[in-house]
């Protein structure tokens, strides 16, 4: 087990020195040789793809569940996979009559989940004034009502004057900068999870006690 | 292949970084992290309350694809699930994983081995920990609602790509049902913000393992993500300010 540990380890730096080397020099042969890895990276990707759909599958199969609940979700889930494969197998993957019912079927369920989920949404903030303040929840219902009040059109309305109309229009910039952190830190999150893993060979909670 | 060197050497500071940090790390007397934080301790506290009132924890992955395998997000679940494995090897009710994938459910099991071997219990592994529940989020979501059915859980941590699904799972659950989020999407996360009890912001997901864990630790990976953090700060302040002076 350590021997494969070491073995996984040299080959990732092997792998990740050519690739970096195929970054920063400007070698033909490095060059080549970073491209085929990107590849061979996404032909893996797709393999692994067949073999999730195959592993789901499979394991639909073996264990329908326990209780009865279970047993139909995963029923109607594998008929409805089995029915797609079919014509999908039969129509070709790029055909309209594949794309549209499945298209249709998965727009229906995702508008039904929207009208949910703002009802949700609403009922979750008629329970914020109940539950205990936090910085996160004071700061998304203060957000909320400001942004509520700068896009329904009451600044344009009222005839602010140009101070105003300043400070607005650097509030609506917040949320691009807010998203754009939000997406670094996720980013930098996987980053350093995947640098740790490689490093260490160990899952996140067993490193360093 | 601008992108990719940027890319590229922002991976190599952040593993330069990392390295410093396994290094001074453990001598370090600034490196004492401990997760103290209000959503934190709500989230120990019912780990706590499991082991005593015999209600079961539930753990979720959202992720799908191929991240599901190695994407921060499944690496972190598995952080979890390890971490809480290790503190419910006496607890009377089975806690609940669920998953979307078979791949992706044997390796939270193996995760929850690893984390029953740590606490030399492994005898009390067994092979029903994890449970598929559909890959879509809105299959998901009916499959943890199948899964779940039995008994009400202290806890419910759901980690990855959710979308706007945790606002359903908010109704589903009971009163004293807590729900925990580390959202590696922006809609989960703005979602979680109002209807969780506790929400990991941005990167604090990747925090998790160490959150669920009381005992003091020192993490080399965590202290380069704080010095990421404060980098990125700095840029930011940095280049705002030149774009103000119209440098």
């Amino acid at each position: 087990m350590k021997r494969a540990g070491t073995m996984f380890a040299v080959l990732s730096i092997l792998i990740g020195g050519l690739f970096f080397a195929s970054v920063f020099l400007d070698i033909p042969l490095f060059k080549t040789i970073g491209t085929e890895l990107l590849l061979l990276a996404e032909r893996l990707l797709a393999a692994l793809l067949f073999f999730t759909i195959a592993d789901t599958a499979i394991m639909l199969i073996r264990k329908p569940g326990n209780d009865s609940g279970m047993r139909i979700v995963r029923t109607i889930g594998f008929g409805v996979f089995l029915a797609i494969l079919l014509l999908g197998l039969i129509k070709g993957p790029d055909s309209t009559e594949l794309n549209h019912p499945v298209f249709f079927v998965q727009q229906m369920v995702e508008a039904s989940l929207a009208g949910t989920v703002c009802i949700s949404l609403i009922f979750a903030m008629y329970r914020l004034p109940g539950q205990a303040p936090t910085v996160m929840k004071v700061s998304f219902a203060a957000g909320l009502i400001v942004f509520l009040l700068i896009y329904n059109g009451l600044p344009q309305i009222a005839n602010l004057p140009a101070g105003f109309i300043n400070v607005i229009e650097w509030l609506e910039s917040i949320p691009q900068g807010t998203l754009i952190g939000l997406l670094i830190g996720i980013a930098l999150g996987g980053a350093i999870t995947g640098i740790r893993f490689l490093f260490s060979g160990k899952l996140p909670a067993k490193e360093d006690k | 292949m601008q992108t990719t060197r940027m890319a590229s050497v922002i991976i190599l500071i952040m593993a330069v970084i990392y390295l410093i940090c396994r290094l001074i790390g453990n001598r370090s007397k600034l490196v004492g992290r401990t997760y103290n934080r209000e959503k934190d301790l709500l989230i120990r506290h019912h780990i706590a309350v499991s082991l005593e009132e015999s209600a079961p924890i539930h753990l979720d992955l959202g992720d799908s694809g191929e991240a599901v395998l190695s994407g921060g997000a499944a690496l972190a679940a598995a952080g979890a699930a390890e971490s809480v494995s290790a503190q419910m090897v006496f607890a009377d009710e089975p806690w609940v994983i669920t998953a979307p994938g078979g791949i992706a459910v044997n390796i939270q099991k193996n995760a929850v081995r690893t984390g029953m071997e740590a606490a030399d219990y492994s005898s009390s592994y067994s092979s029903d920990f994890g449970t598929f529940s559909g890959v879509s989020p809105i299959e998901h979501l009916t499959g943890n609602a199948a899964a779940l059915e039995k008994a009400p859980s202290a806890l419910h941590l759901s980690i990855g790509s959710f979308g706007a699904v945790p606002a359903l799972t908010d109704t589903l659950y009971n009163e004293g049902e807590v729900l925990g989020i580390g959202g590696t999407d922006l809609i989960s996360q703005a979602v979680g913000t109002v209807t969780a009890d506790a929400v990991y912001v941005g990167e604090q997901y990747t925090e998790i393992p160490e959150a669920l864990d009381k005992t003091e630790k020192k993490n080399s990976a965590l202290l380069a993500m704080d010095v990421m953090r404060w980098v990125v700060i700095a840029a930011i302040v940095v280049f705002a300010g030149f774009g103000l002076s119209g440098l």
